[in-house]
């Protein structure tokens, strides 16, 4: 594209202006404030118009503000152009603000071309784009090369830096190495490839992870929360139905308390009443005491009862012994004349027991029994000796035997009627055995006679032996003869009873006379001590009233004593070791705490009247017992469901969290991936235009490099990743980076592939014109006229405009270019 | 005699602001301004002289209520006496055994009734005046609870029939009997002793005289289907023509968190919305509804207004601006209408310079005082014209063309990752520091 005429009807400072430029080289020279800017600025809008507010940089809006004439009459202007295809057009733009007006005229056919135009907001047709391709940035970027751009390139790195920006961005600012750069710089940021708890993605992943345990846990506590919720809501209620018992049971208590403090003071002054009672009689009797105080040795004596009574039961016994003993002896001497002798008779046999008469008696039986016994066996002795005579048997014994052995013989010997051989053998035998047999009875007889001979000899002897024992013992007595014997011990038995009676009774009677004395002697010191001459039965008697008075009185004072002190106990008890003034105090007490509960309790008072203490406080105690044992269940419940289940913010927080972590996390992730995603397009993408561009910018630069090298060097490289442009030096193998050649040519390097770079940036491959914008302000002579003379080589094939305040610039294009066109603002 | 019914559904107590970006302090204070939201309308019904309270669903949000919260009820609940709560339990708090509906039932509240169960059960609530109470049993109960239901009694046992129909024995009045469109139970299975006592169990009203009058009133957490809120799950639907059919004369529901009281249509079918705003999309006033219902079914509904808070949403167009100032300001004058009871979201759109980046944290921390929270939404895109790029013939314009060529095909979530780094593709080629989100 080559820009021709551009009219200004009114831009900036510019008004009614007509600049013709031609196709090849153009200076614009003016000095500072002339509209050097301000006709750039107007070649930019007149192509491009000004940017939709919408979608460009807000600067852009000051831009059009800024040149905007101040009645904002006449803002517009026109521009003819020519494309490489040869079409030409103008562009009519009225930059009127609420009315943009832009019309395209085809001057090759000379026809309105507006309608074969997109109409962007307000009516802004950005005709380069359509044709060239290229964004109002880019052109921008691309044509124009502003005040120090060049001068910034001062070694091959930045001129390859400069020039992939603009194959990159079409702008000067940064490339996809930068780019990528940046990506790379985020991707560690957030945690890619590195390791680091601390890093973006890192924490948010555990943050979540962390945050939806702890969600779990509560969860699972809070499974139980609605039973312990509704066990505790049982517990309230009925704590609070304990409470209310409790409540009702302590003013029972205290009521049933109150009672029993009542009753207690009441007990208590009855005590202290009986206690004055008592006390005043102790006075009485102390008192009485006196009059009984001779009595107390005896009193105190403490056997005088015992020995009194014996004196008076001696007393008696004498009196009563005495008269048995008189009586006695009075029987006795009526009955019985001579004493002396019947008391002789009684020592004689006194220690004649009737066993001792009846042993005698039965020697004499025994004796007599034996006699008898021999004269038995005599007389048993006289038969028996009657039978030692020889039986008859034996003699017919003898004769049969004799007979038979007769016989036998005869037989025998004639040896006729042998067969009655068996008769005398019969009858021998029949005597033979009879013989024999009457014989040894004869013998026993014998024996037996013998026998009772020996026995009646053992019985004489017997006999003499219990005569002699019988006789001894009648001896003994002094009796010849048992009759003797008999008959005075009978008498003896006779008299006895009588005088055993007397005897006895005397005895009893001395032994009664002996007691008294004995008695007496007991108890007279006593008596003496009591003030009494004597001890007799009057006065013992006396001593005994007195001693009873003063037993009783001792007796009254013991009681008494007991008595204050059992109603002393009983009062201790009773009080507690407290008196009754603190007592009363602590009814008052009592009364004032029954008075506080019995507002809500009174109407269950009656339930004190059936139950004592005891029983009401055993109750009480049983409610506060299962009131603890329900509020520790209730304080355990709780506390649990403190521990487990939190307060819902805990929750929902932790929700909330866990869903702003997530949504972080998703971010990050997202982020992640974008990187990833945008770092592998733009390198793709990167390399497909480079190596795109590759071919073309090594063609310029083969076009160009030895012509601008004045053929020192004829062969250039361009380095696809850094843009990099290196060349050979004839002779050797390895390129040099430019840095080997002159600033200029570097210069002139780079503007050769900015504006091949530009070409390839339009999608029509149009040559876009190269606008400079006072460039060179710092060059000298020589490198300026180097770098004018190599711009008027390429301007040939693409219009250049170096808007320029440099005066000298402008005279020497002046001289050396006929065709370049000068426009002097 | 007309019974005033003060209708409310839906608070959510101990609700979580997933998903917000609120921070903790401010959820917290949303949470607790719930529970005064709701001791506010019962001291509102106490004031009306209601005779009833109905809170049709979602009263608390069941996975995270608290010990506290559970008090709170119960202790409000207590105050209200002698005024009668029917509660219908919802989606979000179901009746279930380990639920804190059945842990307020053990408290035994003279006041509370608690539906229990997923059929509709009637209780009577003035002479001849029934109210038909349905509990979700689970959170993710999808029955329809009106399916083929028909009140033609009003005081009746269901147990047993899922969709129960019953017909008066006209010439025993003070006995009931039922028969069904279920082919498998027969006429007369059940003797009518068994029936009068189940009655007697349901209702109470087994021994009071039924006529044909009578006013019955559903209350029940659904989802209507006739317009269902974008992005609403559906519980427990139902049609507009099955709250006809079933013949009530009011239906008094909760799931939408709008109101919705149309009283044009006979039967009524009252949504009464969410006393308190519960996110950006449910902005504007917030109500619970006062009913009254006359024996006969006439019956009038006025919203009475319930929420403290107000979410608010502003969009403003932050094209073009010069600085993070001035977009900061912009954003200030778009949330100076509001006051100290109000959360503003404002949206940012349209295209900025890539190099502005404005500071919300800051914006927000200016702002408190005035409002009570600002959130900014940033859905700017950067100044980027993507087209133009992508005409570009440099690497930047090859990479824009990739990107777009890649979308064309790709599914939704690989389009974010592409428009993401499309985005900060360009933004590396720009010299701004890109900022980790």
């Amino acid at each position: 594209m080559r820009i021709g005429k551009i009219k200004i009807r009114a831009f900036g400072r510019l008004a009614d202006k007509e600049f013709d430029f031609s196709a090849g080289f153009n200076v614009v020279y003016g000095l500072n404030e002339a509209g050097k800017t301000t006709l750039m600025q107007s070649i930019a809008a007149l192509l491009y118009g000004f940017p939709d507010s919408r979608k460009t940089k807000s600067l852009d809006e000051d831009i059009r503000r800024k040149y905007e004439p101040w009645d904002g009459a006449g803002f517009s202007g026109s521009l003819q152009c020519a494309l490489e295809d040869g079409r030409k057009f103008q562009i009519e733009r009225d930059f009127n603000e609420k009315k943009p007006l832009t019309q395209v005229f085809d001057l090759t056919s000379s026809r309105d071309a507006t309608s074969n135009y997109d109409l962007g907001r307000k009516g802004n047709i950005e005709f380069a784009k359509t044709h060239l391709g290229i964004s109002r940035e880019g052109f921008l970027s691309t044509a124009f090369v502003s005040h120090g751009q060049i001068e910034k390139l001062s070694n091959s790195a930045e001129v390859g830096s400069a020039l992939q920006s603009l194959t990159d961005t079409s702008s000067g600012d940064s490339t996809a190495k930068t780019a990528l750069q940046k990506i790379d710089k985020l991707k560690k940021a957030i945690g890619m490839g590195e390791r680091g708890e601390k890093l973006p993605l890192a924490v948010a992943v555990k943050t979540s992870a962390e945050l939806e345990k702890q969600i779990e846990e509560i969860e699972s506590k809070r499974r139980t929360l609605a039973e312990d919720l509704s066990r505790t809501v049982f517990l309230e209620e009925e704590l609070k139905k304990l409470s209310e018992e409790e409540k009702k049971f302590e003013y029972l208590v205290i009521l049933k308390k109150k009672e029993n403090f009542d009753s207690r003071l009441k007990e208590i002054r009855s005590i202290e009443s009986r206690l004055t009672q008592l006390k005043e009689e102790r006075e009485r009797l102390n008192a009485e005491t006196g009059k009984f105080n001779k009595f107390r040795v005896l009193a105190d004596w403490g056997n005088y009862e015992k020995f009194k009574a014996e004196f008076m039961k001696c007393y008696e016994n004498v009196g009563s012994a005495m008269d048995k003993f008189r009586q006695a002896e009075a029987k006795l001497k009526n009955e019985v004349c001579q004493i002396d002798e019947m008391e002789a008779l009684q020592k004689r046999f006194e220690n004649v027991s009737r066993w001792s008469f009846e042993e005698v008696k039965k020697k004499d039986e025994k004796l007599k029994e034996k006699q008898l016994l021999i004269e038995e066996k005599r007389a048993i002795l006289r038969e028996n000796e009657k039978l030692l005579k020889p039986s008859p048997g034996l003699f017919v014994s003898i004769v049969l035997a004799f007979i038979g052995i007769l016989v036998c013989g005869i037989l025998i010997f004639t040896g006729k009627y042998l067969p009655w051989l068996a008769v005398p053998l019969i009858s021998l035998a029949a005597g033979v055995s009879g013989f024999f047999y009457f014989k040894s009875k004869q013998k026993i007889n014998l024996e037996r006679l013998e026998t009772l001979r020996t026995g009646i000899l053992s019985l004489g002897e017997e006999e003499n032996s219990l005569r002699k024992d019988f006789t001894v013992s009648l001896a003994s007595y002094g009796f010849n003869t048992l009759e003797d014997f008999e008959k005075t011990y009978m008498r003896f038995l006779d008299e006895k009873a009588v005088m055993q009676e007397y005897l006895i009774l005397k005895k009893d009677m001395e032994s009664a006379q002996e007691n008294m004395r004995k008695a007496r002697e007991m108890v007279l010191q006593k008596v003496l001590d009591a003030g009494y001459k004597d001890a007799t039965p009057e006065v013992l008697s006396q001593i005994n009233e007195g001693i009873a008075g003063y037993k009783d009185i001792s007796a009254g004072l013991e009681a008494n004593q007991r008595e204050i002190r059992k109603e002393d106990e009983l009062k201790e008890m009773r009080s507690g070791g407290k008196s009754i003034e603190e007592m009363e105090k602590e009814l008052t007490l009592i009364e004032g705490r029954l008075d506080s509960l019995k507002a809500s309790n009174e109407a269950c008072a009656s339930l004190a009247a059936g139950e004592n203490l005891e029983e009401l406080e055993r109750k009480r105690a049983e409610i506060l017992r299962q009131k603890t044992d329900k509020e520790k269940e209730h304080g355990v419940i709780a506390e649990r469901i403190r521990n487990f289940a939190g307060t819902a913010d805990e929750k929902a927080e932790l929700e909330e969290k866990l869903s702003y972590w997530d949504e972080r996390k998703r971010k990050l992730e997202l982020f992640r991936d974008a990187l990833l995603t945008a770092e592998k397009f733009i390198s793709e993408s990167a390399e497909e235009v480079h190596r795109n561009f590759m071919p073309h910018l090594r063609t310029e630069l083969d076009r160009y490099i030895g012509r601008i090298t004045d053929g020192r060097y004829i062969e250039a490289f361009i380095d696809s990743n850094t843009f990099a442009v290196s060349v050979k030096i004839p002779g050797k193998e390895t390129p040099m980076k430019t840095d080997v050649l002159s600033f200029g040519t570097r210069e002139q390097i780079y503007l050769l592939l900015r504006i091949a770079i530009s070409r390839l940036l339009s999608k029509s491959r149009e040559r876009l014109p190269l606008i400079l914008d006072d460039p060179f302000v710092h060059y000298d002579e020589n490198r300026l006229k180097l770098m004018i003379a190599f711009m008027l080589e390429i301007s040939k094939e693409n219009q250049i405009i170096l808007f320029t305040r440099d005066k000298s610039i402008l005279s020497w294009v002046e001289s050396h270019s006929g065709e370049a066109g000068i426009i002097n603002l | 005699m007309a019974v005033k019914i003060l209708h409310m559904a839906d608070i959510h107590l101990d609700c979580a602001f997933t998903g917000s970006g609120f921070p903790p302090e401010l959820t917290r204070k949303l949470r607790s301004n719930l529970k005064s939201t709701l001791a506010k309308i019962f001291e509102m019904a106490r004031q009306e002289q209601v005779d009833i309270i109905t809170i049709c669903g979602d009263l608390y949000e069941s996975e995270r209520i608290s010990a506290d919260t559970f008090r709170f009820l119960k202790d409000e609940f207590l105050k209200l006496s002698p005024v009668k709560i029917f509660i219908a339990p919802g989606n979000h708090d179901p009746f279930t055994p380990s639920s804190i509906y059945a842990g307020l039932e053990k408290a035994n509240l003279s006041n509370v009734h608690i539906f229990k169960e997923p059929r509709f059960v009637p209780v009577e609530i003035s002479e001849g005046i029934y109210l038909w109470g349905f509990a979700h049993p689970s959170p993710d109960y999808r029955g329809e609870p009106l399916k083929e239901f028909k009140i033609n009694y009003p005081a009746a046992r269901l147990q047993g029939i899922p969709s129960g129909k019953l017909v008066l024995q006209q010439e025993l009045p003070e006995r009931v009997g039922f028969c069904n469109s279920d082919p498998e139970r027969s006429e007369g299975e059940e003797s009518q002793s068994e029936i009068l006592r189940d009655a007697q169990d349901d209702c109470g009203v087994f021994d009071r005289k039924i006529n044909n009058e009578g006013c019955n009133i559903l209350l029940f957490h659904g989802s209507d289907t006739r317009a269902v809120p974008d992005g609403k799950a559906v519980h427990a639907p139902f049609t507009y023509d099955e709250v006809v059919q079933a013949g009530a004369s009011i239906a008094l529901t909760g799931h939408y968190h709008k109101m919705r009281c149309d009283l044009k249509n006979k039967p009524l079918l009252i949504y009464p919305g969410s006393p308190e705003p519960l996110g950006f999309d449910e902005s504007g006033e917030h109500f619970a509804v006062v009913v009254k219902v006359e024996k006969n079914g006439e019956s009038s509904a006025a919203p009475v207004k319930t929420n403290i808070i107000n979410f608010s949403t502003e969009e403003i167009d932050i094209t073009g601006i010069s600085s993070s100032a001035d977009g900061a300001q912009k954003i200030k004058d778009a949330a100076g209408k509001y006051g100290r009871t109000d959360i503003v979201r404002v949206i940012l759109k349209g295209r900025i310079d890539p190099e502005i980046s404005i500071d919300t944290g800051t914006l927000s921390d200016n702002l408190k005082g005035e409002i009570l929270y600002l959130a900014v939404l940033d859905k700017t895109e950067p100044a980027f014209d993507y087209g133009s790029i992508a005409e570009e013939i440099n690497v930047r314009g090859v990479f824009v063309k990739k990107i777009f060529t890649e979308m064309e095909s790709a599914g939704e979530k690989r389009k974010e990752v592409l428009e993401q780094a499309l985005k900060l593709g360009l933004e590396a080629f720009e010299k701004k520091e890109i900022i980790l989100p």
